[in-house]
């Protein structure tokens, strides 16, 4: 395979498409694979290449949730993390000390690029003065990161804290859905042991449709077993919760920032119903309309 | 060893058609053809996927059919909701649907027209057919969920989960989302047998054609706006409130006894979205005295794509709906 053919394949196909033809080239490897095991010693057993072909199959399936799962970082991005809060110490020390080794560096950049007694170009200049300008308004940012929980929105501090708490839960059932998807994927493996034993597979076709079939009836099981349904219930609850609180809190925080220029989702979602409830009220006026017209008509051919 | 998929062209729609109306997001587009029968035809497609599944390639073109016939066809587009449609309803849907029939009753000089909905447009189609029987002549059904009450996994999904929390957090359903639930519902034959199929028959031209105009198709998968996606979660799954008779739409009830026109259901046997249950129980409790159904053992799509399907099924359905267009 070319690496161009496939980067034209992946700006040609749908993009589920494309990921599925390349994950199922690689489980037919694996299958190739296990297939040469089989007919070399006449006897199947669980291969790694099998843990291989489980990971090709479903990674597409686990992906989504796994992107979710980087919400965490993104959450100890925007809240300053304990460490920060109570170790004031050493954040001032270690403040200190970048602030003069950046001086340091600046300084000794000055020196090497150019004579001190130059003349400064009319650009370095301006650049210089604004710097200058803006260090008047600098202040201490490490009372108000020590602060923060006292500075959050009445509401976001409940989002926050239920953003926290669906995240838990969504990734210990991630994690026993996952668990689940993974035994019944070995079980469907073992009956395909099994059948190596006896009858066989005969070919490589065979031994395909087979390890389908083992797979097809195991997985047709789960995904209509009472225990299935429940995980999959409280994982989506749990993910989309989660997801709601996490953007309520961000929302929340733009909105009670008079100075923020950014209307959040929920706002202009108000903005969207309002005119599409207005769109239905012309629409229904002018249905009326229409009807009165007719009417009005009609009388006057009557007359 | 891929090239040849390299060489694949696929475009969506083989025949002509103009777009009559848009209203936003909406769209009612009109085929060319010679019409040869009095009674036009309405298509009526899902809000879930495209419409062009139906004329997807000439050799398997629903639409190519009817025209050839001598049918007039038109056809709703849903188009593709973004976040300002989320606060969209299925009474909008079916306001349009009117606003359709209204426009082709004027332009063709009928007054009533035979509405062939697709999957949920079925149920579209089927609610419109109940609030406005005097403009639908002849309905169409095709793979039509209209008892949601089923065991198939879609259904079973669809009952264990809140729509509303879903909505509340991404407003709308997005068609990735889509795609990947549809995908895990059967996803051993849909994710290893189908495509360790196409690797099989990565140097058939044809085979690759017809698999890529499919899989183009699939994935091209309109979002669903927050407010329809749970008013056909909890109305239609977990209450079932058509076949209850308890849906309204503007105040009023959708009466499955008002369904007295001729009604043609189209299903397939080996359907695991809408299975046989999900239309059968609909078509033996409907009033129509000319009513009549059809299967083929083939699945959702596989009813208006395969071949065996356009050589059976559809000469006999089309024949139907001829019959009754004059």
């Amino acid at each position: 395979m070319s690496s161009s053919v496939i980067i034209d394949l992946y700006k040609k196909l749908p993009k589920e498409s494309f990921e599925l033809l390349i994950h199922n080239l690689s489980v037919r490897e694996y299958l190739k694979d296990i297939w040469r095991y089989y007919e070399l010693t006449g006897n199947l057993e669980y291969l790694k290449e099998f843990d291989g072909i489980f990971e090709e199959l479903f990674r597409f399936f686990f992906r989504p949730f796994e992107i979710v799962m980087f919400n965490e970082r993104v959450i100890r991005s925007i809240i300053p993390i304990q460490e920060i809060l109570f170790g004031r110490e050493i954040v001032d020390a270690y403040t200190d000390f970048l602030e003069s080794l950046i001086s340091h560096m600046r300084l000794t950049f000055q020196l090497f690029s150019e004579p001190i007694s130059s003349p400064k170009l009319p650009v370095d200049k301006f650049l210089d003065d604004w710097r200058d300008l803006l260090k008047k308004f600098e202040v201490g940012g490490g009372i108000l990161l020590r602060d923060y929980p006292f500075a959050l929105p009445e509401n976001a501090k409940s989002y926050l804290l239920d953003c926290f708490s669906y995240w838990k839960d969504f990734v210990e059932s991630y994690e026993s859905y996952k668990k689940l998807i993974r035994n019944t994927y070995n079980r469907a493996v073992e009956k395909l042991l099994e059948l190596s034993r006896s009858p066989g597979f005969g070919s490589f076709e065979k031994f395909m449709e087979s390890f389908q079939d083992a797979l097809s009836g195991e997985f047709d099981s789960l995904l209509r077993s009472e225990e299935y349904l429940e995980l999959q219930g409280k994982l989506m609850n749990t993910l989309f919760d989660h997801i709601y609180c996490l953007r309520r809190f961000l929302e929340l925080l733009i909105e009670n920032n008079p100075a923020s220029p950014f209307a959040t989702v929920s706002q202009i979602d108000e903005a969207y119903k309002r005119i599409l409830d207005l769109k239905r009220k012309v629409s229904e006026l002018e249905n009326r309309i229409e009807k009165l017209e007719v009417e009005i008509c009609s009388r006057k051919s009557e007359k | 060893m891929l090239e040849k998929i390299r060489e694949v062209n696929v475009k969506p729609w083989t025949c002509d058609f103009e777009v009559v109306h848009e209203d936003w997001l909406f769209k009612l587009l009109h085929f060319k053809g010679e019409r040869k029968h009095r009674i036009p035809l309405l298509f009526v497609y899902a809000f879930i996927n495209r419409p062009y599944i139906l004329d997807l390639h000439e050799d398997v073109s629903v639409v190519r059919k009817l025209i050839k016939e001598g049918v007039d066809v038109w056809m709703v587009d849903w188009g593709y909701p973004k976040r300002a449609d989320r606060f969209l309803k299925i009474e909008d849907y079916i306001d349009y649907i009117d606003f359709c029939v209204e426009l082709i009753r004027k332009e063709c000089k009928v007054e009533s027209l035979t509405i062939h909905g697709y999957c949920l447009g079925s149920t579209l189609a089927t609610i419109y057919a109940a609030l406005h029987p005097e403009k639908v002549k002849n309905l169409v059904i095709q793979t039509p969920p209209l008892n949601f009450d089923t065991e198939n996994a879609l259904a079973l999904w669809a009952k264990h989960i809140d729509p509303q929390r879903i909505t509340r957090a991404v407003g709308n359903v997005s068609g990735e989302m889509l795609n990947i639930a549809f995908l895990l519902i059967d996803p051993i034959r849909l994710v290893l047998g189908k495509y360790q199929g196409l690797i099989d028959n990565l140097e058939d031209p044809r085979f690759l054609k017809e698999f890529y105009s499919m899989d183009f198709w699939i994935f091209d998968s309109p979002a669903v706006a927050g407010n329809v996606f749970e008013e056909y979660i909890d109305r239609w799954y977990h209450k079932n409130e058509i076949m209850n008779g308890k849906y309204t739409v503007g105040g009023k009830v959708v009466d499955l006894n008002r369904i007295t026109m001729p009604v043609l259901a189209l299903y397939a046997e080996k359907d695991h979205i809408t299975p046989p249950s999900a239309v059968l129980p609909f078509f033996e409790k409907i009033p129509s005295k000319d009513k009549k159904a059809m299967s083929v053992d083939k699945g959702h799509i596989g009813l208006t794509v395969s071949k065996s399907s356009h050589a059976k099924l559809w000469n006999e359905a089309i024949k139907w709906i001829v019959e009754r267009s004059d």
